[in-house]
């Protein structure tokens, strides 16, 4: 009888270690891991109207663009199905030939996903946990990139324009490409809700709208200017359903391979 | 090269073993493979790629009964549609070798198992959902005594082709009563009394709630379970109990509420007749390897559906996912056959089976909301010698909102479906078989048919033409025409047509696959 408890006791308990409890006053912690340097992030949220759970990872997005004031850039980018337009509610169209393109390259597993400055975090490049978008852009901050951008807007042509400067901090990284974008903020159109309701004066906030310099953009190497400093000047003629006020040109550098972000920037359109 | 060197070495120590006296070498292949096409009207994806392949290669070799040495090649570079990114890829994801002596019994490498009901602990592989959640480590299996088996097992969780970082280890441990107590076992009653322990570690991660405040993570999260099963003749009793301290997660938004799950089930059968009675309730079980993981991959444990797997197309369009943070389930199942040459039996008997699945939020969550509910009552009538009907009708109601995280015109798809099978055996080698189905609904895509018809010369070979077709809202035929060979272990199906967008599930968990078209193959062969 001795020897049968002996068994059964050891098999029920063992391996109790393993239970941390954490009572409510100790479940947050303060943390000094937030660090500015000359890092902008860019965080890509593929993002769709008919996304249900898209005006939460919105909220976050601006929570974030409040907390990190001016070192984080937000772009949605409308693509998938969730962007499509059939349906009566659903006609305005956000989506972009450069939007779809990134989308099947990059192939978010979810809607809503982010990239932030498209680095693989975990093994993977795009993330739907919406809570952890705060801590990825808070290491991508603390990390010092080796190049700056300098961006001059214009409107005083027929068209807007943009004056783009590249400055390597020592030397240019190899293979490094340089995209610059326009996005529109505050537009007003319907968005599916987390209730499944409709809301039809829905604010679409930082919607990709165009990619000004092509698709992938353009190698520093092809602008002109020295090594470790690069000049490029575009201009774009904005459809007239484009409100001006509400548009921004996003550029940034990127590596040619992987992708990964190393520095972004952006300004109003009308400076 | 290394992925290749190993598959070399596995192989050629397979084919030594094979050699030895008193080695059995065992097997399977199973290849399904699409040559999509792109077909807009569907809405199907567009694809580079020529062929998609879900390809999977299991070997194994036993020697008498003391030791099992497997492997599995999987290749799955260019997978089906609907799979998670990470899914793809190829390799020897899975290996073991298991020794057994006496009572107890060892296996290192990769293994599946499961500890009772699957509330806290349930590794499995579900290939057609691509759900393989193995543990990479070791367990021992213990029988010292008549009625006792103990377990203990630890490892590492794979996910897809990597392993999550965290650890995951647990005990269980069963005890038959009417092994020691002699009054049950004269009287054929069975009792079995069990208890786990699951628990994991996992390191820390960044949380941030503000930009100077985070949140301070459990890395040791553990659960348990205690349960029952008495068993009398035709009665079965379960009880089940299961519950996890804090484990703030992606699931639960980082919620810090400990998580409870409790399961009861009766059922009773005698020849003619059966009955089951089954309630659940779970709250916060969601328990993954990763705290921060989403979709399909990283389960520890697994919360059984209570909902009836469907095989008629119809009534498996909207099936029912388990729901993570909680809800209450209950499901009730009777059967009853009318022997023959009785009023209601007729010449051949007449089995009637009544089915009804209740499964809503808990209170707090939404406040009662249905989240699935479906009443179905079948009968199955053999008409002639040579004739068999079968007919079904099931009233379903679907939250869309709930499951799949959309809706069109109302969360709710109320739907009345109609089954009509009928099976006609021609003569002593041929029979036809032929399906109608109705599910006439105002919510979703609205009303759809199916119809089928199949030919078969069992065991060798069957032809069916089936369509699918939506007449409420798109007036889309998904039609399909499949042709099987089976030949002692081979088998063997081509087949040709659309496959609509939908979820395919198992077990409660559900895989979006995207809508399809082009040729299909699909070939098993087990040795």
């Amino acid at each position: 009888m001795n020897k049968r408890l002996i068994y059964i006791l050891s098999g029920i308990l063992l391996g109790f270690y393993g239970c941390d409890v954490i009572d409510e006053p100790e479940r947050v912690i303060e943390t000094d891991e937030l660090h500015f340097t000359n890092k902008v992030v860019l965080l890509e949220d593929f993002t769709g109207y008919k996304c249900l759970n898209c005006p939460t990872a919105a909220e976050e997005s601006a929570r974030l663009e409040e907390w990190f004031d001016g070192h984080l850039i937000v772009v949605s980018i409308h693509a998938g199905n969730y962007a499509n337009t059939s349906g009566t509610a659903w006609q305005t169209d956000f989506r972009t030939e450069a939007g779809e393109t990134y989308n099947e390259y990059f192939r978010p597993d979810g809607y809503p996903s982010a990239m932030t400055d498209r680095k693989s975090f975990n093994g993977t490049l795009t993330n739907s946990n919406i809570s952890t978008w705060a801590s990825q852009a808070v290491a991508r901050l603390a990390e010092v990139s080796p190049v700056s951008i300098l961006l001059t807007p214009s409107t005083a042509g027929a068209d807007p324009s943009l004056s783009v400067e590249v400055i390597a901090q020592s030397s240019m990284p190899d293979d490094t490409y340089l995209q610059v974008w326009l996005i529109e903020d505050n537009i007003v159109a319907p968005q599916l809700m987390p209730d499944n309701s409709i809301n039809y004066t829905y604010t679409h906030r930082h919607v990709f709208r165009a990619a000004v310099n092509g698709t992938w953009g353009e190698s520093l190497t092809d602008l002109p200017g020295t090594e470790n400093h690069r000049k490029g000047t575009y201009n774009y003629s904005l459809p007239s359903d484009w409100k001006p006020e509400d548009c921004s040109w996003i550029a940034f550098v990127y590596k040619g391979g992987s992708k990964e972000i190393l520095q972004s920037a952006t300004t109003d359109l009308i400076p | 090269m290394k992925k290749t060197y190993l598959i070399g070495v596995l192989m050629f120590i397979l084919l030594e073993l094979s050699a030895q006296k008193d080695v059995t070498v065992s097997g399977s292949l199973q290849s399904d493979i699409l040559f999509p096409e792109s077909d807009q009207s569907i809405g199907t994806e567009s694809y580079k790629e020529k062929v998609l392949t879900n390809t999977y290669l299991d070997l194994s070799a036993s020697y008498l009964n003391y030791l099992t040495v497997g492997a599995r090649l999987e290749y799955l570079e260019h997978p089906l549609p609907g799979f998670e990114k990470d899914f793809a890829g190829w390799g020897v994801p899975y290996f073991y070798a298991t020794g057994r002596y006496r009572w107890a019994e060892l296996t290192v490498g990769d293994f599946y198992d499961q500890f009772g009901n699957g509330l806290i602990f349930r590794t499995y592989e579900e290939r057609s959902l691509g759900i393989d959640n193995s543990i990479r480590g070791g367990r021992l299996l213990l029988r010292p005594l008549n009625g006792l088996r103990l377990k203990a097992l630890g490892g590492k969780q794979r996910r897809y082709w990597k392993h999550n970082d965290s650890y995951v280890w647990g005990t269980d441990a069963e005890i038959n009563i009417d092994e020691w107590l002699r009054v049950l076992s004269d009287h054929e009653a069975y009792w079995l009394l069990g208890g786990s322990y699951v628990g994991k570690h996992e390191k820390d991660e960044a949380i941030y709630i503000a930009p100077d405040k985070r949140l301070n993570l459990p890395l040791n999260v553990a659960a348990f379970d205690a349960r029952m099963q008495f068993q009398k003749g035709g009665l079965n009793l379960i009880a089940d109990y299961a519950w996890k301290i804090n484990d703030p997660s992606y699931d639960n938004g980082y919620s810090y509420d400990n998580g409870n799950a409790l399961l009861l089930s009766a059922s009773y059968s005698k020849k003619g007749m059966s009955v089951l009675l089954q309630a659940k309730r779970s709250e916060n079980m969601s328990y993954r390897s990763d705290r921060s993981m989403s979709g399909s991959s990283s389960f520890i444990n697994h919360l059984p559906a209570f909902t009836q797997q469907q095989t008629y197309t119809l009534p498996a369009l909207y099936p029912y996912a388990t729901q993570p943070l909680g809800e209450w389930a209950f499901q009730g199942e009777t059967a009853y056959n009318f022997e023959r040459n009785t009023v209601l039996g007729g010449k051949y008997g007449t089995l009637l089976k009544l089915h009804a699945s209740h499964i809503r939020s808990l209170k707090d969550e939404g406040n009662g909301e249905t989240y699935y509910q479906d009443v179905n009552v079948s009968v199955e009538k053999r008409l002639t010698e040579d004739f068999k009907l079968n007919l079904m009708y099931m009233n379903q109601r679907y939250n869309q909102r709930i499951v799949e995280g959309h809706a069109e015109n109302g969360d709710i798809i109320h739907s009345n479906i109609y089954v009509a099978e009928g099976t006609w055996q021609m003569n002593d080698k041929v029979a036809l078989r032929s399906e109608l189905q109705y599910l006439n609904t105002k919510q979703g895509e609205g009303d759809w048919m199916f119809a089928l018809v199949e030919v078969s010369w069992p065991p060798y070979l069957m032809f069916s033409v089936s369509d699918l077709y939506n007449s409420g809202v798109t007036d889309l035929h998904y039609y399909m025409g499949t042709v099987t060979f089976t030949h002692k272990a081979h088998r063997l199906q081509a087949a040709y047509g659309r496959t609509r967008a939908g979820y395919n599930c198992a077990g409660g968990v559900c895989r979006y696959v995207p809508a399809s078209k082009g040729f299909q193959l699909s070939y098993n062969f087990n040795f």
